[in-house]
């Protein structure tokens, strides 16, 4: 089996350092870059490109958000992940618009973030109920929201605070099935933000 | 004319006699002549008069229009004392709401700091223990309770930072917050939780920090004890919030309360201990309870499980 490659952008050398070893460490990972900042990530990552890239939303210089949203122009199909150390819905939720594919937060025991990482790579990551609650307002707001019936199925649960293992029994689907509705949505929703940008420029123009 | 002259008055050969300005009030006009001759002639002739006052002359119109005045005077005064309470509570409140703002600020830079240092924590210890050849079951052991100690303290500081966030006021963040927490506490575990009544409908209710706080520690403890203690193999937590009574409930289908000293029948002496000892853990919600002035009951139900209801008039004092 192929290992998934991860690099990782994170201002502070230790965890820098300590997330690289750990990568390295395990089996089914490898870690091909750790960058300290988005700029030089920027410059170096379209020649040795990952499958998943860890980003820090704090960052010094370029944010994390700013930073998803230039690389994904970049590396359209690369899967974002944001570390965050708390989970600050605004902030959480203006990354996944930019085009991340789920958080995680630091301080998740190492043995689950690597779980995480893995999940995201197979699906999408688990959204809390209050970021759900974001992305379904995003979605209303919208005209012509072109979620599924499942997919609004699915959010509506995670609204309710439903967990990944709830969602499944109750809608009788695999895990898996339900962490791939989650990344089409995480996708929607990048698509759908961009949209409402671009109208939104439009309109301020036209004012 | 009786009420408005004195004596009698002459007026000679008119046939006539006219009075302008009467006041109100009640007169008689009596009338005596003569003849060509100048003989008075015996019957003199008399017609009461009446002058009813006009509506605004009335004594009961002075009296209501004084009531008016003083009436207008007064909720204007009111009304103007209210503004000024509304205007300086807004002021307060406003304050108070930037006050918090600032204290979450603070909490979460030190957060931030030490979200860090925690993940450093985590992550060099998974790594020593990966790299240690031959680790002892003992030393791995240790190292375990290094990683679950600075987990606990990560997700203590970030309960406390949800506590202050202002924004996060409602009873409904506050259920959604209990609910994150019950997923994550049974997810790796044979019991079903589940909470019922949660609506968006609850986003009107407001807690201020202390309920949430409280109720939130209050409903964990329960929680915990279900999962340590209790047996069971599903867990519900109800909320229902009407006509300004907040009801939680929390029931689990376990083995139910044990008389006096903490849950199960054949509760070992040793586990009580590492505890802390139940008995601290629910007087500690009782504790709770009292400090939001509600009612805190918990028992054994009939047909088996345990039941902690928590009940309180919610406050009013909401933002």
């Amino acid at each position: 089996m192929t290992p998934i490659y991860v690099s990782l952008i994170e201002d502070d050398a230790d965890i820098r350092q300590g997330l690289k070893l750990l990568l390295k460490g395990t089996p089914g990972f490898s870690c091909v870059a750790a960058y300290s900042d988005c700029e030089s990530a920027l410059r170096e990552i379209p020649n040795d490109p990952p499958d998943v890239l860890l980003m820090d939303i704090q960052l010094p210089g370029m944010s994390g958000i700013d930073g998803v949203r230039r690389i994904k122009k970049l590396l359209p199909d690369l899967d974002v992940i944001m570390l965050t150390i708390h989970d600050d819905d605004k902030r959480v939720f203006e990354s996944l618009c930019a085009g991340a594919c789920g958080y995680l937060v630091k301080t998740t025991p190492p043995a689950k973030l690597l779980d995480a990482i893995q999940e995201v790579y197979n699906g999408g990551a688990p959204m809390s109920a209050s970021i759900a609650r974001l992305v379904i307002q995003s979605f209303r707001r919208s005209s012509d929201s072109n979620l599924t019936a499942r997919e609004q199925e699915i959010l509506a649960l995670l609204c309710k605070g439903k967990s990944y293992k709830m969602i499944a029994e109750a809608l009788h689907l695999s895990k898996g099935t339900v962490h791939s509705h989650l990344k089409k949505i995480y996708k929607k929703l990048e698509v759908n933000s961009m949209t409402e940008a671009v109208a939104k420029a439009h309109q301020e123009r036209l004012v | 004319m009786e009420g408005l002259h004195d004596g009698w008055i002459a007026c000679g050969g008119r046939r006539y006699a006219s009075f302008t300005n009467l006041d109100p009030g009640e007169y008689r006009f009596r009338v005596k002549a003569t003849n060509g001759d100048g003989v008075w002639g015996e019957h003199e002739a008399s017609i009461r008069i009446v002058m009813t006052p006009p509506f605004w002359q009335t004594v009961w119109f002075y009296l209501a229009s004084c009531g008016a005045i003083l009436l207008a005077a007064y909720t204007l005064f009111q009304y103007r004392v209210r503004a000024q309470v509304k205007k300086s509570l807004e002021l307060e409140r406003i304050r108070l709401f930037e006050r918090e703002k600032v204290r979450e600020q603070i909490a979460r830079d030190y957060h931030d700091e030490m979200g860090h240092k925690i993940t450093k924590v985590a992550l060099f210890t998974e790594l020593i223990a990966r790299n240690v050849n031959g680790i002892t079951a003992e030393l791995k052991e240790h190292l375990t309770k290094v990683v679950e100690a600075s987990q606990s303290l990560a997700l203590d500081a970030r309960d406390f930072i949800w506590a202050l966030n202002p924004e996060k006021d409602s009873l409904y963040e506050m259920c959604l917050h209990l609910q994150e927490f019950g997923n994550a506490l049974f997810e790796e575990t044979a019991v079903n939780f589940q909470v019922h009544g949660l609506s968006e409908d609850l986003l009107r209710c407001k807690l201020d920090m202390e309920w949430k706080r409280h109720l939130t520690l209050l409903f964990k403890e329960g929680m915990n004890n279900a999962l340590k203690h209790a047996r069971c193999k599903n867990v519900v937590l109800e909320v229902n919030a009407q006509s300004g009574v907040l009801q939680m409930t929390l029931f689990d289908d376990g083995v139910g309360l044990f008389h006096g000293n903490g849950h199960g029948p054949d509760f070992p002496s040793n586990v009580f201990k590492e505890n802390r000892g139940n008995g601290a853990g629910l007087e500690n919600m009782k504790r709770r309870a009292q400090i939001l002035n509600g009612a805190l009951d918990i028992r054994s139900l009939e047909d088996g499980g345990t039941k902690v209801e928590f009940s309180s008039k919610l406050p009013s004092n909401g933002y």
